[in-house]
């Protein structure tokens, strides 16, 4: 048994014993006052009742008194001749009744019995069939008929719908003021008869003592049923015989008298309302067993919750002092035993147990060191001491669950060297293995595997590639938190380069090469074993390309790659071997329709890929950072042409170039610019650079800087591309630029009356007081010309005066005198 | 003022039949009996109890004058209500009744009624003695004032289609839901639901009449009232339900609808195919009457043939005084809805005499329809 609860179980009895103690005697107590209380209730019930049913007995009394003194109903029973009462009398004597039952709804029946017991005349208030008119036989007249007093009160079953009801009749006794002699007895003429609904009574079965399981019945003096409340036990027409031979002691004692009836105990009482009607109150015995019931769980609940209480206490107090120091003592050995040998004693107290816990973490230093050496030889390839097939298979998982949480990507790199075989056979499979080594260790140093060892000490989420060895000539490297699937292939090149650096073991000098398949986690397989195999796959494709060679699982990024590499490495050769050439664009005076300047634009027309837009190789070349030498070589040779046109004594142009963003990051672009004009003799003022908002925006302090400094050499500035971002006019007020281009996506919207061409005259309105020019750019038809020349446009450009042109087409065109803008 | 007979005075329109209502009416009775008989200058009074406005004023007036006799009226809504009427009075303070024929029995029974003085009463000669005979105590007791038929009478406009029969108006059409008034008479109420079924309005066979009862039941949803048609002027407070499209249909005595007729062309009535009750009202002076010469006098003048034929005339309703008819236009005599159509008039029947147990039955389903 443990400490603890050696001491809990002695704190029990000493909490537990002087509750229930109270719990019982409270529950006595209580039992008492329930039952006193119930059997008070049930007598008030019974009193209402009466009451009740005595103000609705007298009232009928006294109403059966008023009605049948009424003039009316006197001479209809006057009226001997049967047709003579019919005709004259019975209507409006009905609508006397009916207005009876409208005061008094319950009087559900109002009749005249004749002396015979025929019924003369009957006004019912609701829809009961009358089975009989001839009424001498029934059990109620006979009552009536014999009844000592004028007025009579019973309670029968109505023959004509089977309800108990109670009958309140009056004898009328008439003397005929015509016929009879003077100071003769009145004569008996009929019967005045209430049948009464009591079924008010009902009401109390439902209303009383509903909590308790208490039910009350009311019963004629046979003992049949009358009415019951819904949880009356019995099923029987009448009370069984356990309860009737008690019935009168029921009614006449004060006392509740305990019944056995249905194999349970029952407190009965009674009361008798009328003659033939009785009520009854049965209590099951349980009911107050039911309330002790709760009072237990009272009590045990209180019990409870004071032991909860009370060891919970005594809880922290032990714990603090005796338990949790061993505790911890416990959950350090287990923990040592589980395989986490570095403990933290954390604060110890000053005890005995504390020197114990002290000299536990001093033994699970020394486990831990030893540990490592055997962990290492388990999770390592014995050869290379890179983590081997099983570590690796665990850390990928883990892995995978961490690359799928943060939604990022991985990638798989299956490397297979090529032909090993072919090594181990010619030089034995020492020098295979020893050239496995070194394999190896090229292959860590390129990934520093040191940050994978220190990612599976500490359980810490790892940033870092790592490659381990699946046996054989295999290696896998993982590259985690991958945002490019191309990187990939950067990092594939990097390990095949490495390792076509000649081997030299034991004096041997060789060459090998590589296949590498790559997978890409989630795209290429949802689990290590799918994403290892389709990497094998990809591998086994890149050795069937002739090996030494690395091949994407997916197809597509196969193609892409190709693609993009080869754009790469042309783009250089283009610039190395001047496949790149310019062509130029007129920009045209709006007014006069004179050329007023030109644009140099880009082309590429490559002898292996064809021509090639510039919106594909751009961005090719600003990745690459080929943009620069670009950059440089479009400045400088649309310098060239333009001094080479102006010394053949062609009007004097500015030339506009585009500078891209990266281009414009650089520091270099305004030495590189002076260094154009410099070479080529071209006077500033005939060169404008243009540039995108974008660019300028991205960095407006640094943007100002270097368009001052351009400015400053006398080169004119532009904006390009105007509209496309998010520049206010306003804030361009700060740049030194002399023309806004506006974007050619406005050119479509300007013969229509849309919102752009709104913002387009707008913005040229703004241009001019901030004094800039305004070129619109895209131009294809007349109706845009005509807008742009309503709204005062400074400059046009676009396909409707000319497309861009090469060098050798421009002299012929600035020859012409105009260009169509009038 | 509009003439319109069997017609009730205003207050008895509006306020519902009831035993209180009954007995307000007994103090009204009382009060113009004792008072009243005192009369101003000695003149003598006739208290005549009648439908209302079932006479031509001026005849009235020309009458008052002519013999120094003031003619006080009193009206009742239907014959059931006067026979609860005069039970209320005690038969007392009233001189002058109008009876349908059925009721003279009782009343003479009940010895309300004067034997007829004939040769107080010169101008019996010229009644037809197929009205005088039409009931057992009639020729007795009795003088023929008018007699007519049960009919319908209805919206043509408001209508889907027109009324034809007794069929069409105990099993109304949906459309008449709430649309039509019956009138508060036992017999008529009955008789003519027996009608509609093919049995005899004077039924004495339990189970026919406990069709009827079911039927009236059925009924009942599509009854705006149980109350004599309102009639009157059109555009005046009490504008007639039937003018204002409140009803679209009524039973109703032939001539009444006549006079509305005359004010809204819309209003049509038919005698339906079934055929229909013929009642006769008589003038029957009271065996407790104060004046009884006066009475006398009044029924002699109202047979007076040219009196007579005026008050035809008037009433729209067939004259049972023979000289009276000889005097009257074609267009009254030829006009089908004041002398229906004989076909439907084989079909009609007088209202008879019925066995106690019959009548208690009858009362019976009244109260359970009416009430």
């Amino acid at each position: 048994m443990k400490l603890r609860t050696k001491i809990l179980l002695l704190l029990f009895p000493l909490i537990t014993i002087p509750l229930l103690l109270t719990g019982w005697l409270a529950y006595n107590e209580l039992k008492q006052i329930s039952e006193q209380k119930t059997f008070k209730q049930v007598n008030n019930t019974f009193t209402y009742m009466k009451n009740d049913f005595d103000s609705i007995l007298n009232t009928s009394k006294a109403n059966i008194e008023l009605f049948s003194s009424n003039k009316l109903l006197q001479e209809y029973l006057l009226t001997e001749d049967e047709q003579q009462r019919y005709y004259l009398f019975q209507k409006p004597l009905l609508a006397q009744f009916k207005s009876y039952q409208d005061s008094y709804p319950q009087y559900y029946e109002i009749r005249i019995l004749l002396t015979d017991g025929y019924e003369d005349i009957r006004k019912a208030n609701r829809a009961i069939d009358n089975i009989t008119e001839q009424e001498s036989d029934t059990e109620y007249f006979q009552f009536i008929q014999s009844s000592a007093a004028d007025i009579s009160t019973s309670l029968f079953k109505n023959p004509d719908n089977d309800e108990f009801s109670l009958y309140v009749s009056k004898r009328v006794l008439l003397r005929d003021p015509i016929q009879d002699p003077i100071g003769s007895e009145p004569k008996l003429r009929g019967y005045l008869l209430l049948t009464v609904d009591i079924k008010f009574l009902r009401d109390y079965l439902y209303n009383e003592n509903t909590n308790l399981s208490s039910f009350l019945f009311i019963t004629d003096r046979h003992g049949e049923y009358i009415f019951k409340s819904r949880n009356v036990p019995y099923t029987e027409k009448k009370i069984l015989p356990e309860i009737s031979e008690h019935f009168f002691s029921l009614v006449n004692n004060k006392s509740f008298q305990l019944i056995h009836s249905l194999n349970k105990s029952f407190y009965f009482k009674g009361i008798k309302l009328h003659d033939n009607i009785y009520a009854f109150v049965g209590i099951p015995m349980e009911t107050f067993s039911q309330v002790s019931y709760h009072l237990a769980m009272v009590v045990t609940g209180i019990t409870l919750v004071t032991l909860l209480v009370t060891m919970l206490s005594s809880y922290v107090v032990l714990n603090n002092i005796i338990l949790d120091p061993i505790q911890k003592l416990g959950a350090a050995t287990r923990q040592i035993s589980a395989g986490h040998y570095i403990i933290d004693p954390g604060e110890v107290n000053d005890d005995e147990i504390g020197e114990l816990t002290l000299a536990f973490a001093d033994m699970g230093k020394s486990i831990q060191d030893s540990s490592n050496k055997i962990k290492n030889m388990a999770y390592h390839d014995h050869l290379t001491g890179l983590p081997n097939r099983n570590m690796f298979h665990d850390s990928l998982q883990k892995l995978l669950k961490q690359t799928k949480r943060n939604r990022e990507k991985l990638a798989i790199l299956y490397l297979d060297i090529d032909d090993f075989k072919h090594i181990n056979d010619t030089l034995g499979h020492q020098i295979g293995d020893m050239f496995l080594k070194d394999v190896s260790k090229r292959l860590s140093s390129l990934l520093r595997e040191d940050d994978y060892l220190t990612y599976m000490e500490s359980s810490t989420e790892s940033k870092n590639n790592f490659v381990a060895r699946l046996g054989g000539d295999e290696f896998i490297v993982v590259l985690p938190r991958q945002t490019e699937t191309l990187a990939a292939a950067g990092v594939a090149e990097r390990l095949l380069s490495e390792l076509s650096k000649p081997f030299r073991v034991k004096n041997q000098e060789f060459f090998v090469g590589a296949s590498i398949g790559i997978t890409i986690f989630p795209n290429d397989g949802e689990d290590a074993d799918e994403l290892i195999k389709h990497a094998d796959i990809a591998m086994y494709h890149a050795k069937e390309m002739g090996k030494n060679n690395y091949k994407y699982f997916s197809e597509s990024l196969n193609f892409t790659l190709k693609r993009k590499l080869s754009l790469e490495s042309n783009l250089r050769k283009a610039l190395d071997r001047n496949w790149l050439n310019l062509h130029y664009q007129p920009i045209i005076d709006v007014k006069t329709g004179a050329i007023t300047g030109l644009e140099a634009l880009c082309r590429w027309n490559d002898p292996e890929l064809g021509l090639i837009s510039p919106d594909e190789f751009i961005p090719l070349a600003e990745e690459s950072g080929l943009i620069h030498q670009l950059g440089q070589w479009v400045i400088e040779e649309a310098c060239r042409q333009n001094k080479a046109w102006q010394d053949e004594g062609l009007p004097k142009l500015p030339m506009a170039i585009n500078v891209s963003s990266i281009q414009f990051d650089r520091r270099d672009l305004v030495t590189c610019i002076e260094k154009a004009l410099n070479e080529t003799q071209l006077s500033a003022q005939y060169l404008t650079i243009e540039i995108t908002e974008s660019s300028i925006m991205a960095s407006p302090e640094k943007s100002i800087d270097v368009l001052q400094k351009v400015k400053a050499l006398g080169v004119n500035i532009s904006l390009d591309d105007f509209g496309s971002g998010y520049s206010s006019l306003a804030c361009l007020r700060t740049f030194p630029i002399d023309t806004l281009k506006i974007d050619r996506s406005f050119a479509e919207e300007m013969s229509k009356k849309s919102d752009k061409a709104t913002i387009v005259s707008a913005i040229m309105l703004m241009a001019h007081t901030l004094h800039l020019k305004v070129t619109a750019e895209g131009i294809q038809e007349a109706s845009q010309l005509e807008y742009l020349k309503v709204h005062n446009c400074d400059n046009v450009q676009g396909y409707f005066f000319s497309r861009p042109l090469p060098a050798e087409q421009i002299p012929q065109l600035m020859a012409a005198p105009t260009l169509k803008t009038a | 003022m509009e003439q319109s007979h069997k017609q009730t005075l205003s207050i008895l329109r509006t306020i519902p039949s009831s035993g209180r209502f009954l007995s307000s009416i007994l103090i009204l009775v009382l009060y113009l009996s004792t008072n009243v008989s005192i009369a101003k200058d000695g003149q003598k009074e006739l208290i005549f109890l009648t439908w209302s406005e079932f006479i031509d004023e001026t005849l009235l007036s020309r009458f008052e004058n002519d013999y120094g006799v003031k003619v006080t009226r009193i009206s009742f809504e239907s014959d059931d209500m006067r026979d609860e009427f005069i039970l209320d009075a005690n038969a007392t303070g009233i001189d002058l009744i109008i009876s349908s024929g059925v009721s003279l029995k009782q009343y003479k029974k009940r010895g309300w009624l004067s034997k007829l003085e004939q040769q107080k009463i010169p101008n019996l000669r010229h009644l037809d003695d197929k009205w005088r005979n039409a009931f057992p105590e009639a020729r007795d007791y009795g003088v023929p004032y008018f007699w007519g038929t049960i009919g319908i009478a209805y919206r043509k406009d408001l209508v889907k289609e027109p009324f034809t029969s007794w069929k069409q108006f105990y099993q109304p059409a949906e459309y008449l839901r709430g649309k039509i008034a019956m009138i508060k008479y036992s017999r008529d109420l009955i008789g003519m639901g027996l009608k509609s079924l093919g049995y005899s309005a004077n039924s004495t066979r339990p189970a026919e009449l406990q069709q009827v009862e079911n039927l009236l039941l059925k009924q009942k949803p599509y009854v705006k009232a149980y109350s004599y048609l309102s009639l009157g002027i059109a555009g005046s407070k009490e504008t007639p339900a039937l003018f204002d499209g409140t009803l679209i249909a009524a039973m109703g005595y032939s001539g009444d609808v006549l006079t509305l007729q005359a004010q809204d062309s819309n209003i049509q009535f038919v005698t339906p195919e079934e055929g229909s009750n013929i009642w006769v009202d008589y003038l029957a002076v009271m065996s407790g009457a104060k004046n009884k010469e006066a009475a006398w006098q009044f029924i002699n003048f109202l047979n007076e043939p040219e009196v007579a034929a005026q008050n035809a005339l008037y009433l729209h309703y067939p004259s049972p005084n023979k000289t009276a008819e000889s005097l009257l236009p074609n267009s009254h005599l030829n006009n089908p809805i004041i002398y229906p159509d004989k076909k439907v008039l084989e079909k009609s029947e007088f209202y008879e005499e019925l066995p106690a147990r019959t009548l208690k039955q009858r009362n019976t389903i009244f109260s359970n329809v009416v009430n």
